[in-house]
């Protein structure tokens, strides 16, 4: 009866009140956005079905990883209110059991967060069927899908939050412990999963919310049809999760049951002080009560010596409070120590260890704090409690009315919080700092730059938590209810984190939001610092009237009245706030105005959605004259003149065009850059402009004399890039004072219509009534196969300008330079025609130099190999030459000659990688030149294999130019890994192809779903960058690496540069066909034509010593092989292949065992026995023991061999 | 208005709170520099009226003036010369006495740090606490937080002391010293003292008012309003059961069990019948009677002759 009415009471209790309905209502709205913002653009696109069980269930994590923090007072105030309002004095000596008290409230809090929870499927079923939601992107209604989210996610999630966050609270007596709880396990959700992900199983356990097992799901490992239909039930590791933390949270409720006591708080088995309480009745002579005449005549002086006095003081104290509490600094500390131990295993390329130069680290440490980006989200909601409590302590401890009615200025009470919260920060970032460099000084290979620490840390960083402080100090000041406070706070921050999500795009929008400012050793801070501190100077303006409004608003007393605090502010409004706010309103409206100007005057202003209706427009406008004839451009000659400290870039040029079309041209369409003026524009022969849209980039020109097949024409035009300010993305970073980088892509003239400038996206295409078309035109839409983009074969010839410290480099052979009025100009021309797709580099770069010598040609077809690199970074550069001299070796050898004089990597400033391979010239982002493959633990060379990879691409992409359709991948992408791994095995020996093979594989342990199109069709990075080396190195090892290459050689010499219609991959299966032997096509065909899996199990493996010495073993094998559509279904093949059978001797130590045996067998489906004899004593057995054929569980394909006397 | 200085003059001051309560009614005061209690029962508007005085809050009509200070607008000028004891308030259990005492001496404005070191040890001797100066706050018992509270108040030689239910918390030798060393302060200051237990204003105060719901019932000095009652005041014992019929001839003011019987006091000009017996009155009968009403006919007689003096 009475954990009834205990449980009754609190209950009713926590439902009257009116937070409670706050917290269901704040869940309902994020979950209604979470639909309308997040899933229905997905839906549109025809990724999912919006009311898709798994879209539910992935809503539903994503609602209850807020709630964590959203309803975190409900189970705290269950547990500790009665000590906080000193009930307990009464509850505690009430005759009712541990049990009933603690069960009782611990089930109404449960209750109460199931309720809150309820808000999850209103939401949902609120923005599916009420909110307008098309029908098409619904499946039909269904009820259980609500019943089963509710059931399994949301209810066990509340279970186990409301457990820990009870059992926090209770313990602790402090009800603000469960607020702590539900941070700690909000964090973790973002964080367990991604540290966990390739650990699998151990992932899906480790997760108490089961957040990121279900959003990947969604994202990767579940097919289409799986998304569309199947339920996330009480199964597998979902089950084992839900039960382990059912388990735990049990546990921890008993251990919370056995350490509760109704005792007193302080009371408790030790004194605090350590000292006996001296008896409360002092005895008589004790009590020298002095008189009036002795009592002291000091008066306070009062000025502002003694505020500032009073300001230095309450913020030392109030730092110290702050500081000294658990969840202060030693909990930043602790936090600071595991950042600095996940930056080894986070400085990383590819895998590939980095230097840890201090701008890479920086990088990794710092943030904006609305990221929500890795740790920053825990400070950012550290910096909200830190407020709260800076806000309420006093009067929690009942000190308020005292210090309150001190002469103590409203404004030096509220400075000294936010300086007490600065100085939190400052010590955090302190530790940072230290974490940072440690890890450094551990890493080892870079040395500390201190002072771009202390700029980027107490410079920039720091300026962005405090805007933030400021921000939660004044919701704190404002809301004046400390968990309502932490609620808004919560709030806001969520809103500066997911604005553009919601729509609200524009910096000037959201608070403390800039654009990001980047800082590489090599570009410097580049142009991002300007427009970031524009932004955060307006920000800051802001902060300023913030504060004024705090403390006008400060709380003295205890009236809480809106109407009362009003006429109270009203009161304050002295001359000297008057003055402040008059000072923040006219920064913010100068900044503001400064900003607005810079990035909607002087940058057009774009939200995205004006920018998808452009391209939209685009289409609609023009896409009827995609096939009309245009004259192909084969000439480019340009005069380039490049002002890095101005940014400004201005380049005359000439094209010559030739119709090479059976049909007289009479007008030419032209499309011009995005952010440059195009002037000038002029042909050689009569004409006159009959059309020019300057928004969406097109010209048409009507020639007098139409153009008759085989005649020429030359166009003359003028570009002007000049940066102007910085837009609300930031400055551009194309022209810097040290790195410039542009390409013709952007900002030269093309000829004709430009389908890749259409808008891909399914919904948006819908929503501007655009023709339905895959996002990637079809490998079997035969009109596509004809365009690629920027495929002009062309001679290329410029002459370059720029500053006199600074090298140009551009396609072709370097002529000459000169110097002339205190600049320096290099003339560049090609030797050959290179695709039409160049870049203009522009730095103080050092080189590194070598050359690559044809054998069987004479010296003047010498390739010269360079690598122009950030000073400094000398390792790479020279792995990056031989690879290079290796790669040109042997692909000349294997595939056809290298049409040009040079090979050149040209580092590009940046946080990034990637290299991108343009004709001659490759780019190479500056990260790649930080890779540290001797501290890479799989003893593998990556940076050697990448550069294999990219020279690669100069037949494969460059020469052999695919059709911008499905597939384009498999002839660019893949042929070049392909490619690669001949480099690397020829070149640097079999172990390290093994070691290549390895590294590709990892993909295949992360979980992914098998649906895919059939490889001649693939699209995405899996498909392109690994399933499709590897089904080329499976082919390559059953019918001979010679007839594959035999086959791309022809694949070549069959397409030539420029050639209509342009290669696909069913080019490359022809070729592939052609030479495969008859016995090996339905093999060629499952790797190809057909998604296919094998799956292989080695069941027993049992030998016997013949009389002699050889062994004789007997396997009994299984095998299976299915087809898996795009969609997710499976079906069955029969099998009739040829599998490798290896046996292998006793691995020695730190050695793999010796291969004893290794032959193809015909292989069927189902349960099969061979017997093999080999000459040595047999310790494992593989099925298919080289992975050829993909079989993604490969545990167990291998046994070890059981011995037979 | 000129005041007299140093003296504080509350003019019809109201406040009701946002749930309904009429906390203070058109409360108008004078008071003189000196003791002066402000006495009523638990919820009378005591508080609020303190806090009002303290600047903690606002009236939502009315004027407060101390000497020429208005303490509604210039609220930082009255802050640096006042004292206040709020009936509850907690401490930072983990500081010290002499710590916090530290603390709260600069927020007074007292930033010279000899001048600071010297007048908290004072305090501390005078509150009795030098001997437990290093101790934590958090062990401190009632009595000597309240002391330490105290110490607090007086930091600064405030003009204006305001105390609220100062005697609750001490054991009777306590609430002797405490009330002495407040008295021997009001000479210079203005020292309100709020409290429900009468001998707190009897024995110390030079001028009183007796508040309830929220309205002055009496302003007057406590000896001529016990000298009016001189002859008015009747007491009869009397059994439980017969104070139906009492109540319903005569005007009791209070009714006490002794030795189980019931001992009735009646407010009346002339003898109120028979079994009465004339009462020598004291400042509870004041108490009563102005709890009862007695003094609402009469009650501008006592203080037109306050301010006739």
């Amino acid at each position: 009866m009475k954990f009834q009415r205990i449980f009754a009471l609190e209950f009713t209790y926590q439902l009257r009140r009116a937070a409670t309905w706050l917290y269901f209502g704040v869940i309902l709205v994020i979950t209604f956005l979470v639909v309308i913002a997040n899933y229905a653009s997905d839906a549109r696109d025809g990724y999912i079905l919006l009311n898709a069980p798994i879209v539910m269930a992935a809503v539903t994590v994503i609602c209850c990883v807020f709630w964590l923090v959203i309803g975190a007072s409900v189970a705290g105030e269950a547990a500790a209110r009665d000590v906080q309002t000193r009930m307990h004095l009464l509850t505690y000596a009430a005759p009712a059991s541990k049990a009933a008290y603690l069960g009782g409230r611990y089930l109404a809090a449960f209750a109460l967060s199931a309720f809150q929870l309820l808000a999850i499927p209103v939401g949902m079923l609120l923005a599916m069927h009420f909110a307008g939601i098309e029908a098409e992107i619904l499946g039909p209604f269904r009820v259980a899908p609500y019943l089963t989210t509710f059931f399994f996610i949301a209810l066990p999630n509340a279970f186990f939050a409301t457990a820990m966050q009870f059992s926090a609270a209770a313990l602790s007596r402090k009800a603000l412990a469960s607020y702590l709880v539900g941070a700690a396990l909000f964090a973790a959700s973002y964080t367990i999963w991604p540290l966990l992900e390739k650990g699998g199983e151990w992932g899906n356990l480790a997760d108490p919310m089961s957040f990121g097992p279900v959003l990947s799901h969604l994202s990767i490992d579940w097919s289409p049809q799986e998304k569309s239909t199947r339920f996330l039930l009480l199964e597998g590791s979902f089950l084992a999760n839900r039960l382990l933390w059912f388990g735990i949270s049990l546990g921890l409720l008993a251990f919370t049951y056995f350490r509760f006591q109704f005792i007193l708080p302080g009371t408790g088995q030790k004194q605090p002080s350590g000292k006996p309480l001296p008896p409360t009745v002092a005895a008589w002579e004790k009590l020298h009560w002095g008189t009036g005449e002795a009592l002291p005549q000091a008066r306070g002086t009062y000025g502002w010596a003694t505020q500032l006095h009073q300001l230095r003081l309450i913020t030392w104290e109030s730092f110290l409070q702050l500081a000294k509490s658990k969840a202060g600094l030693p909990l930043l500390a602790v936090l600071a120590l595991l950042v600095g131990a996940t930056i080894s295993g986070n400085l990383k390329g590819r895998g590939v260890p980095l230097l840890p130069r201090t701008d890479f680290v920086l990088e990794y440490l710092t943030a904006p704090l609305a990221g929500p980006a890795a740790f920053w989200v825990l400070i950012a909601l550290l910096i909200i409690f830190y407020a709260g409590e800076l806000v309420w302590r006093e009067r929690e401890t009942g000190l308020s009315e005292v210090a309150n009615a001190a002469p103590v200025p409203e404004w030096v009470l509220f400075l000294s919080r936010f300086l007490a919260l600065s100085l939190v920060l400052v010590v955090w970032l302190a530790f940072l700092m230290t974490a940072g460099m440690v890890a450094q000084a551990a890493i080892g290979g870079a040395s500390p730059e201190i002072g771009l620490y202390v700029r980027a840390l107490f410079g920039l960083q720091l300026l962005e938590c405090l805007l933030f402080a400021l921000l939660a100090l004044t919701v704190h000041v404002l809301v004046n209810q400390k968990f309502v406070g932490h609620l808004v706070a919560l709030l806001v921050y969520g809103f500066m984190s997911f604005a553009p999500t919601l729509g609200i795009e524009h910096k000037l929008l959201i608070f403390g939001a800039s654009p990001p400012w980047t800082y590489t050793d090599m570009a410097g801070f580049g142009t991002s610092l300007a427009p970031w501190l524009w932004f955060k100077g307006y920000w800051v303006a802001w902060a300023l009237l913030l504060a004024v409004v705090a403390r006008l608003f400060w709380v003295r007393g205890r009236e809480g009245g809106f109407a009362a605090r009003l006429q109270l502010a009203r009161r304050r409004f002295t001359r000297s706030s008057v003055l402040v706010s008059a000072v923040a309103l006219g920064g913010i409206f100068t900044l503001g105005g400064f900003i607005f100007y810079n990035t909607n005057v002087l940058n057009g202003y774009l939200s995205s959605s004006a920018a998808t209706a452009q391209r939209a427009a685009y289409e609609q406008r023009y896409r009827r004259y995609h096939n009309a004839p245009q004259p192909l451009l084969t000439g480019v000659n340009l005069q380039v003149e490049i002002y890095p400290q101005q940014r400004v870039v201005a380049i005359k040029g000439t094209y010559l065009l030739v119709n090479n079309s059976p049909a007289p041209i009479d007008s030419i369409h032209l499309g011009t850059g995005a952010g440059v003026e195009t002037a000038a524009v002029n042909f050689d022969q009569p004409f006159k402009q009959v059309h020019r849209d300057e928004e969406h980039g097109y010209r048409m020109y009507a020639l007098a004399r139409p153009l008759q097949p085989g005649d020429s024409l030359r166009l003359c035009f003028q570009v002007k890039h000049k940066a102007q300010g910085f837009s609300n993305s930031g400055a551009d970073a194309q022209v810097l004072a040290n790195g410039t980088s542009f390409r013709n892509l952007e900002w030269l003239p093309v000829l004709g219509y430009q389908p890749y400038r259409e808008l891909d996206e399914a919904g948006a295409r819908k929503a501007y009534g655009l023709a339905p078309r895959p996002a990637t035109y079809s490998l079997y839409d035969v009109a596509a196969r004809r365009y690629a983009p920027f495929p002009e074969q062309i001679r290329f010839e410029a002459i370059v300008g720029t500053d006199a410290g600074q090298t140009v480099v551009a396609p072709g052979t370097l002529r000459r330079t000169l110097t002339k009025a205190g600049r320096r100009y290099f003339h560049y021309a090609t030797d050959a025609p290179i695709r039409n797709e160049y870049a203009f580099f522009s730095a103080n770069y050092a080189v590194q130099e070598g050359k690559w010598k044809s054998p069987s040609a004479g010296p003047e077809q010498d390739v010269a190999i360079q690598v122009y690199y950030p000073p400094g970074m000398t390792e790479n550069p020279v792995r990056m030459v031989r690879s290079a001299q290796s790669s040109l070796d042997y692909y000349t050898k294997q595939f056809g000659p290298y049409p040009h004089r040079q090979l050149r990597f040209v580092a590009h400033a940046s946080y990034a990688f990637g290299n991108h391979a343009s004709p001659i010239n490759i780019t190479a982002e500056e990260g790649f030149f930080l890779m540290n493959p001797k501290e890479d633990e799989r003893g593998f060379d990556l940076v050697t294999a990448v550069v294999a990879h990219e020279v690669a691409h100069q037949w494969w992409g460059n020469q052999l130019k695919q059709a911008y359709v499905e597939g384009a991948g498999l002839i660019t992408e893949s042929l070049a890994w392909y490619s690669a791994m001949g480099v690397v095995k020829d070149k640097y020996g079999p172990e390290h192809l093994q070691a290549l093979l390895r590294f590709l594989r990892e993909e295949n342990e992360t979980p992914r779903t098998r649906a895919a199109k059939p490889l001649l069709q693939a699209e995405g990075f899996y498909q392109n960058y690994r399933k499709g080396p590897f089904a080329l190195y499976a082919l390559s090892q059953y019918i001979g690496r010679d007839r594959v290459n035999g086959a791309l050689r022809n694949l070549l010499v069959h397409h030539r540069p420029g050639a209509i219609p342009r290669p696909t991959s069913l080019d490359l299966y022809r070729e592939l066909q052609t030479a495969t032997p008859d016995s090996l096509q339905p093999l060629l065909h499952d790797l190809f034509e057909a998604n296919t899996f094998w799956e292989f199990e080695t069941k027993t493996a049992n030998a016997n010593q013949l009389k002699g010495g050889p062994w004789q073993v007997t396997l009994t094998l299984q095998a299976s092989k299915m087809v898996v559509d795009s969609a997710g279904t499976e079906t069955k093949r029969p099998m009739q292949d040829w599998v490798e059978i290896g046996v292998f001797a006793a691995a020695e130590a730190g050695k793999e065992g010796k291969l004893l045996y290794l032959r193809k067998h015909l292989i069927k489906s189902g349960q099969q026995t061979i017997t093999v004899t080999v000459p040595g004593k047999p310790a494992t057995v593989g099925f298919d023991p080289r992975n050829l054929l993909i079989d993604w569980n490969l545990t167990d394909n291998y046994k070890s061999v059981k011995l037979k006397d | 208005m000129k005041n007299q200085q140093g003296s504080l003059t509350i003019r019809n001051v109201s406040k009701r709170y946002a749930n309904g309560v009429q906390a203070l009614h058109d409360v108008s005061l004078d008071i003189p520099p000196g003791m002066y209690g402000l006495l009523g029962p638990n919820g009378a508007g005591k508080s609020t009226l303190m806090r009002t005085l303290a600047t903690l809050q606002e009236p939502d009509a009315g004027d407060i003036f101390l000497g020429d200070l208005d303490v509604v607008n210039q609220k930082e000028a009255v802050r640096q010369t006042l004292g206040y004891l709020p009936q509850e308030f907690g401490v930072y259990p983990k500081a010290s006495a002499e710590e916090l005492l530290d603390y709260f001496a600069v927020l007074k404005g007292i930033t010279n740090r000899t001048l600071r070191k010297e007048t908290t040890e004072a305090l501390l001797i005078q509150t009795n606490l030098w001997d437990k100066r290093k101790q934590k706050l958090g062990g401190f018992s009632g009595g000597m937080k309240q002391r330490f509270g105290v110490a607090v108040a007086l930091l600064g030689n405030p003009r204006l002391l305001i105390v609220d239910e100062p005697t609750a918390g001490l054991d009777p030798a306590e609430r002797v010293r405490f009330l002495n060393l407040l008295s021997e302060l009001g000479e210079n200051s203005v020292v309100i003292l709020s409290t429900h237990i009468v001998e707190d204003v009897s024995e110390l105060c030079t001028n009183m008012a007796i508040i309830n719901q929220g309205q002055i019932l009496l302003e007057a000095e406590p000896m001529e309003a016990v000298a009016f009652l001189k002859g008015r005041i009747w007491r009869k014992l009397t059994d439980k059961k017969n104070l139906p019929a009492l109540e319903q001839e005569h005007r009791i003011i209070s009714a006490k069990l002794l030795s189980g019987r019931t001992m009735v006091h009646v407010y009346s000009p002339d003898m109120p019948g028979h079994g009465f017996e004339p009462v020598e009155p004291d400042l509870e009968d004041v108490y009563f009677s102005a709890m009862t009403g007695c003094f609402s006919s009469v009650s501008q007689q006592p203080k037109a002759e306050g301010i006739a003096l």
